[in-house]
């Protein structure tokens, strides 16, 4: 997946339109409210709406497997019945008004899907024995190498198995009326058939997919978006003063040029598996959060906020159980609702071939700020980053960053203190910024 | 940005009348302003929103009307003002908005302005209305400067007591002087006589040239000094301009004829100046992707910087024809009369170039109408008609062809009269047995809009389809364009999106320029260069030297 493609390519696949200056907002509907349902659910949208995203995904709705179970409720991605709604969670009509509320306010909504595998229980074990490749003892396989003991892999060396998922995943935009899919561990699953399924959706209409996973080909006929993991981790190391600049400059790099102009990658601080598996994004970012949040809205991408950030969560909540969010005002939900404003309205900013190219800013110390500027028309965001434990004052060298900025309006721990009515910049001005400092500049 | 005070030409559908060439109705052999009135309906039937008309003053003729002897008054071949009228009144009626040429750099050696100031003394008020200047040398027998013409020779003409004019273009076309404060306040006066009537704007020639620095004395390459910067008094014109149309309700606008670099176009449309600047670098791209998106992109920037719309040319009076273009691989070049580079190749195959050629106009006509901004069509572009360029050098008009020795072919060949009906000359241009005043090619046969009327397969039936697409979808009118990535080599993908609620979607458009075939995105494919229906085959893909708009 790393060499250069032989021949020039023209994608087949066009984002929807709507999905330019979103954001996306993770919604885990079992610890999202106290109730746990899709009915109180929905009771949040407006909130949602007010924070900034327009793209609410819902982790998986469907009925999860019994057998095998992991922890009181289980794992929302061993689904048992791919053409159910879970009961713990409500019923379809629950669904469906979710999704007309939603749609009404102006946000979208994706559902979760699981194609790679199922639960040992399936209603498929049952209806299609052969959708299952089988080991020596006749049994189904977990999904080799990982520990993922409570589902069995599908077989899509059996044509039928592409055809029952493809219909399977229209069913849910042409009834409910949803506006695409998050694909769990979609490089597990042929490319082939999520190419195939996205164009069974769009004969519906235009919808939005995201591939958890990380590979420029999945861009090319079948996703919009893609998991920036490399972006957190590098990020992480960072933050833990186990890495300088050069894991996230190679990002960027593989960004700019191996990835697709139009590929948009999804930029998150935190998601579910963090936060249960490896811990919150304070525990993971501790004095960089702030930066790291920052870089997840203002580089290219799309940026990804996990339900309860905006309260400040800092607890790991429990996978497999039933653990609501402690809903409380807090100051990251003013910060991110700046951030995703700053985001919705700048046209620089928009994802993929909409938005604005990242160039890079050169400056005297780059092995700890990193620095770019993004414009597109008249809009112009130049950021300034400092991903180190001490304050820097760097050089500005090269790079477009001449003129007036005005620093973003917002009330953040660490954002550099500079005049808020502006500055002027040209190759060879500095800046101070305080350890794990940033700012944010607009063109004046 | 989609509400009802959005001024109508921000994204309107222009079409350019060459009256001369248009439609001759006192069998003259030339077109007139009667001729016009009278074809009013198929004009409107092709779905365009307004006309501009070149010059139709009282006019010598040595630039095709270009050297106007009385802006306030139309010249016998056409008519006269009652025919203005006419068609104001007739157009209106149709819905179509009628826009006239300004020539305001220079005019003709046979204005009365001019005679009168060759007759005056040397410092008399009347020779201060013109760019007058003693030479340089014994006896003052040198030119004040060294600058060239437009037109090849030198700029300036000696008049009999030994002072110098000086012209951009022809020597008998005396550029004015717009230091005079007279100038300016006649330009008020012409600026209104037409407003008054009810004429709805301007397309402003030569827009960007009307300061000159003499003072910069002689340049290496004999170019002129033409200020168009922030400092320039230019601005100063324009904004005076911009006062008297806003004085008249109906959002009367004008366009600027320029070749100036982007930031200096940008200034000319600053909200308090004028309203659209043509692209011309679309006129001059070859059948290339990156060379078009190029040409769009330069068109873009103005836009950017400005905040004014786009404004789309392929085609115009000074051109050679797109099919011709396109069909031979010509680039062109050229600030304001544009220059062949390499000279039209001897057609090894002329049924073979023009097949071609009209193969990729079709193209770039789905590519022309899905731009967002404003776009202007040049008659006969909707008719796919070549360049004629077989005309005997005794008929040929243009003072290019006369002032290069023959060197270059002039712009005859876009101006030929157009072909109406019938299987021989006139073609309907002009009573049966009446002579055009350039003879039309026996190819005009096949392209008579009669002939293309009932034809879905024609240019003509692309061009209306085009059009009607393009009125009931605002993305493309005023959609905000972004280049989507692929063999950026041979073809040219955009997307266009709209913002606001219901806007509608949006629209991806693809521009296959090379041979190979390219897969289409998702959607539906609501205007193309090709029969919809082949791309909608099971396997249908976007065939080479073709273009389709697909709605999402």
């Amino acid at each position: 997946m790393t060499t250069p493609r032989t021949q020039p390519h023209t994608p087949a696949l066009v984002h929807p339109d709507w999905c330019r200056n979103a954001s996306i907002y993770q919604v885990n509907t079992r610890n999202f409210t106290p109730e746990g349902t899709l009915a109180a659910a929905a009771e949040h949208l407006e909130r949602i709406r007010d924070l900034g995203p327009s793209i609410v995904w819902l982790m998986p709705v469907h009925e999860i497997g019994v057998e095998g179970r992991k922890g009181g409720l289980g794992s929302p991605y061993a689904v048992r019945d791919f053409y159910s709604v879970s009961p713990e969670l409500g019923t379809v009509e629950d669904l469906r008004a979710l999704v007309d509320r939603a749609h009404d306010l102006g946000l979208r909504v994706v559902l979760d899907w699981v194609g790679n595998h199922t639960s040992w229980d399936s209603v498929l074990r049952e209806q299609h024995p052969e959708f299952y490749a089988l080991d020596e003892d006749g049994n189904p396989q977990p999904t080799m190498w990982y520990d993922w003991d409570d589902i069995v892999d599908l077989d899509y060396n059996v044509p039928a198995v592409a055809d029952y998922m493809v219909d399977a995943m229209t069913y849910w935009v042409r009834e409910v009326g949803i506006d695409g899919y998050r694909c769990d561990t979609a490089g597990l699953v042929p490319t082939w058939f999520w190419a195939r399924a996205r164009a069974a959706l769009e004969e519906i209409k235009p919808v939005f997919m995201l591939a958890e996973w990380e590979s420029r080909d999945l861009h090319d006929d079948a996703f919009d978006a893609s998991y920036g993991w490399s972006w957190n981790s590098s990020l992480h190391e960072i933050a833990m003063g186990r890495a300088d600049l050069t894991p996230l400059r190679t990002y960027y790099a593989w960004n700019d040029k191996f990835y697709p102009r139009d590929a948009i990658r999804m930029l998150f601080v935190t998601n579910h598996d963090k936060n249960s598996w490896e811990g919150t994004e304070y525990e993971q970012f501790g004095d960089a959060l702030e930066a790291a949040i920052v870089l997840s809205v203002v580089t290219a991408g799309i940026p990804l906020v996990y339900n309860g950030q905006e309260a400040g969560n800092d607890r790991r909540l429990d996978f497999f159980d039933r653990d609501p969010i402690q809903w409380r005002e807090h100051r990251m939900g003013e910060f991110y609702r700046v951030l995703l404003a700053l985001k919705t309205r700048t046209r620089a900013l928009d994802a993929g071939a909409w938005g604005g190219r990242m160039m890079e800013v050169r400056t005297s110390d780059p092995h700890c700020v990193l620095a770019f500027a993004r414009s597109s028309g008249p809009d112009g965001v130049l950021t300034v980053v400092n991903l180190s434990p001490h304050a820097r004052e760097v050089e500005l060298r090269s790079g477009p960053v001449a003129g007036r900025w005005v620093p973003l309006e917002i009330d953040a721990e660490r954002a550099a203190d500079l005049p808020a009515d502006g500055v002027t910049l040209e190759p060879g001005s500095t800046i101070t910024l305080p350890a794990w400092g940033w700012t944010v500049l607009l063109r004046g | 940005m989609t509400n009802a005070a959005t001024p109508w030409w921000r994204d309107a559908v222009f079409y350019q009348v060459y009256p001369r060439s248009f439609a001759d109705a006192n069998g003259d052999g030339e077109g007139d302003l009667a001729g016009l009135v009278a074809h009013l309906d198929a004009i409107a039937a092709l779905g365009v929103d307004a006309l501009w008309l070149t010059p139709f003053y009282p006019s010598p003729m040595v630039d095709g009307g270009y050297d106007v002897a009385d802006y306030t008054d139309v010249d016998p071949r056409y008519g006269d003002l009652g025919d203005v009228d006419r068609l104001l009144a007739a157009a209106h009626a149709a819905g179509l908005r009628v826009t006239i040429d300004l020539v305001p750099n220079h005019c003709s050696s046979e204005h009365a302005w001019f005679r009168a100031a060759v007759a005056a003394a040397p410092g008399s008020p009347e020779r201060a209305r013109f760019l007058v200047r003693d030479g340089r040398g014994p006896d003052g027998a040198e030119p004040p400067t060294n600058w060239g013409s437009v037109f090849s020779g030198a700029s300036w003409t000696r008049l009999p007591d030994g002072q110098w004019y000086y012209h951009l273009f022809d020597p008998t076309q005396p550029d004015l002087n717009w230091d005079d404060p007279a100038v300016p306040e006649e330009f008020e006066r012409i600026l209104r006589f037409w407003l008054d009537r009810g004429v709805d704007g301007f397309r402003i020639d030569v827009s960007d040239a009307l300061v000159k620095d003499f003072d910069a004395g002689d340049t290496p390459d004999g170019s002129p000094v033409i200020p168009k910067g922030a400092d320039s008094p230019l601005h100063e014109h324009y904004r005076r301009f911009r006062r008297v149309m806003d004085d008249y309700d109906g959002d009367r606008m004008a366009v600027l004829e320029t070749g100036a670099p982007a930031e200096d176009v940008a200034l000319l449309l600053r909200p308090d100046e004028m309203h659209l600047a043509f692209d011309l670098a679309l006129t001059r791209a070859r059948w290339s992707a990156p060379a078009l998106r190029e040409a769009v992109e330069e068109g873009l920037a103005v836009s950017r910087l400005s905040g004014a719309p786009a404004t789309w040319v392929i085609e115009n009076h000074d051109l050679p024809r797109a099919v011709t273009r396109y069909g031979n691989d010509v680039e062109l070049a050229g600030e304001y009369v544009p220059e062949v580079e390499e000279e039209l190749p001897e057609p090894a195959d002329a049924a073979a170039v023009l097949a071609r050629g009209t193969r990729r106009a079709r193209a770039a006509a789905v590519l022309l109408c899905a731009l967002p901004g404003a776009v202007y069509l040049y008659q006969g572009q909707e008719l796919g008609l070549p360049e004629v360029e077989d005309l005997p050098d005794e008929v040929r008009q243009d003072p290019v062809f006369h002032r290069t020795g023959g060197a270059a072919r002039g712009r005859d060949g876009c101006r030929v009269p157009l072909p109406w009906a019938g299987a021989e000359p006139p073609y309907g241009f002009g009573p049966a047995g009446s002579s055009p005043w350039l003879p039309q090619p026996e190819v005009f046969a096949d392209l008579t809009r009669e002939r293309q009327e009932h034809d879905p397969g024609s240019m003509l039936a692309l061009y209306r389809e085009l059009l009607a697409v393009r009125r009931a979808t605002p993305v493309l009118r005023r959609g905000t364009l972004d280049w989507l990535p692929g063999d950026d080599d041979h073809v040219l993908t955009f997307r266009l999106t709209l913002d606001g609620e219901g806007a509608g979607g949006s629209a991806v458009v693809v521009v296959n320029t090379g041979t190979d075939p390219v897969a289409l995105p998702p959607g539906e494919v609501v205007a193309a260069s090709v029969p919809i229906d082949d791309l909608l085959a099971p396997g249908g893909a976007l065939p080479g030297d073709a273009a389709a708009v697909v709605l999402r």
